[in-house]
């Protein structure tokens, strides 16, 4: 069998201490959700500062709220809703900037492609918890080597050059192993 | 647009230019925005949610489990794109073809207008050189309509099919394939899309090449006689020429293809392999009889599973990986086949080594 790591039950007991209170169960919640809310950010604004400024912005909405968190089960879609809605905030004021294709930098390319997304609100309530366990489930499903180079990848951050160089293949094998993966997600979550 | 390509976009794994060119392709229409939202959401929510998924070290019994490659599967018509990646671009209007024919019990033709027809044949002949006529079976005739249009043909596991193109090329298409082409051929190019296996007979028509396309590698011909194998469950593509010339792309660079020499390559790690082989080992299945040459019985009984149309389950692991020489007939019964061939590698009862299935294909 092979078994997922959750952090539900650690969690549980931080939020109750978070919403009577308790800074430092404030942080101890950052430690486990800042990197996950920056890559996270990072993808939307591609831009490390905005993402930096992001994450800090979000925890400081959790704490304005740690009162109406005493029965949260699930802290992850709420602080991602918060997340996303403040990458959506920046991308709206940068889109004046954005309107002749020809002359946008590398960023602003990327930036405006992601508009779409966020603010596609169906797609975006499919953040649930839901999620996580579909994921878990193609995930062990995927056959090893497949795994191991998605891995590499989305959850140890290595380029794709890095795992071939690893895993002695050919970078075009690993980006046929991810989007092998990432295909295989896509299909568990809308279909 | 390969889904490939849009996925480095996402990673930021492609360059400034790529960017540029990805994002006027995403702003084209809804279909290729919706492509890409879907895509970007489910890559920013995994990155989210990995950190937490990890796998328990422990003694597990090795579960193999095929993934069928999904992006092939959907059948869904993304539409052209400019994109340089040839071989990926117009094959999703054939993948689109095959979509409703694909995965039934009967062998399948689909004419223009979307009409289909079942054969309950376990083999036909399908003829497309007399006249703006297509005939079955030298019996059954339907009118080619006005211009050229795309048709498609499904062969299941257990049957087998003859086609002749429009200007008299013949394909034999093995169990479990299927083939997209034109009712007639333009001037300039003849091209048929493939899926499973196929020996080709091309016709020299002297003003334009053949090619045979696949979900992996395309196959650039004159006039020929070859074998194309395109398998999405064992993720292999592999063709052998028996007489003329063909010419594909390699990883790095043309291949050109003499008689007798096998090019093989294995798409989850883009490892590619040409040599010189004895070509009867491949094509035998077209006259019913199976040939090979220190072959695992494994694959051995793999082949048969699709041409029997059944699951075949070895007792003993230990053999699998046995290689055995030799020439089965298919006329004969799978049991009798499954038998000798286990005669011939083990000791003992064989009746007992084995166990046959109804296929869930």
């Amino acid at each position: 069998m092979i078994v997922v790591y959750e952090i539900c039950a650690m969690l549980r007991g931080l939020i109750v201490q978070l919403s009577s209170g308790n800074s430092r169960a404030l942080r101890d919640i950052m430690d486990v959700y800042q990197k996950r809310l920056y890559k996270y950010a990072l993808q939307y604004v591609k831009n490390e500062f905005v993402a930096e400024e992001i994450v800090e912005d979000v925890f400081v909405a959790l704490w304005n709220k740690h009162t109406e968190l005493k029965d949260v089960e699930d802290i992850s879609g709420f602080l991602l809703v918060i997340t996303r809605n403040l990458c959506l905030n920046y991308l709206r004021k940068k889109r004046l900037e954005m309107i002749d294709l020809a002359s946008l930098t590398e960023e602003q390319i990327y930036q405006r492609g992601n508009l779409y997304v966020l603010e596609d609100e169906t797609l975006c309530s499919l953040v649930s918890k839901d999620y996580e366990a579909k994921l878990n489930n193609v995930l062990n499903k995927l056959p090893e080597k497949t795994r191991q180079i998605f891995l590499l990848s989305r959850r140890d951050g290595l380029k794709n050059k890095e795992i071939a160089e690893k895993m002695q293949l050919l970078e075009k094998s690993i980006e046929y192993h991810i989007t092998k993966a990432l295909l295989e997600i896509r299909k568990a979550i809308f279909e | 647009m390969s889904d490939e390509l849009l996925i480095k976009y996402i990673q930021g794994e492609c360059t400034e230019e790529e960017s540029r060119a990805i994002l006027s392709w995403i702003e084209e229409n809804d279909k290729n925005k919706t492509r890409y939202k879907e895509l970007m959401l489910i890559c920013s929510l995994t990155d989210f949610y990995m950190p937490s998924y990890q796998k328990e070290k422990k003694q597990v019994s090795w579960i193999k489990i095929a993934i069928g490659i999904a992006a092939c599967s959907l059948g869904i018509f993304w539409g052209l794109s400019k994109f340089a990646n040839s071989n990926q671009d117009s094959i999703e209007k054939y993948q689109a073809l095959l979509s409703d024919v694909e995965k039934r019990t009967e062998i399948t033709l689909k004419v223009a207008d979307k009409q289909i027809v079942s054969l309950k044949d376990t083999s036909a002949l399908i003829s497309y050189n007399n006249n703006r006529k297509i005939v079955i079976n030298d019996s059954t005739q339907i009118e080619k309509k006005e211009g050229t249009q795309l048709n498609a043909v499904f062969v299941p596991y257990g049957k087998r099919t003859k086609l002749v193109l429009a200007d008299s090329s013949t394909v034999y298409l093995n169990s479990g394939s299927s083939l997209v082409y034109p009712d007639e051929f333009d001037s300039d190019k003849r091209e048929v899309y493939l899926e499973g296996e196929a020996y080709f007979k091309v016709v020299k028509d002297g003003k334009s090449s053949f090619c045979v396309r696949t979900a992996y590698k395309s196959v650039e011909v004159l006039g020929t006689q070859f074998n194309v194998l395109s398998d999405q469950e064992a993720e292999l593509f592999q063709t052998v020429l028996v007489s003329g010339k063909i010419a594909l792309d390699g990883n790095n660079e043309t291949m050109i293809l003499e008689p007798n020499q096998c090019y093989t390559y294995a798409a989850d790690n883009a490892e590619e392999k040409l040599e010189s082989v004895d070509v009867s080992n491949y094509i035998s299945w077209i006259d019913g009889r199976l040939k090979f040459e220190k072959e695992a019985l494994s694959n051995v009984i793999r082949k048969l599973e699709k041409i029997y149309n059944v699951k075949i389950v070895l007792k003993d692991k230990n053999l699998d990986g046995m290689l055995i020489s030799g020439r089965l007939d298919l006329k004969n019964t799978l049991v009798s086949i499954l038998n000798s061939l286990l005669f011939t590698v083990s000791s003992g009862e064989v009746e007992s080594k084995y166990e046959i299935k109804a296929n869930g294909k």
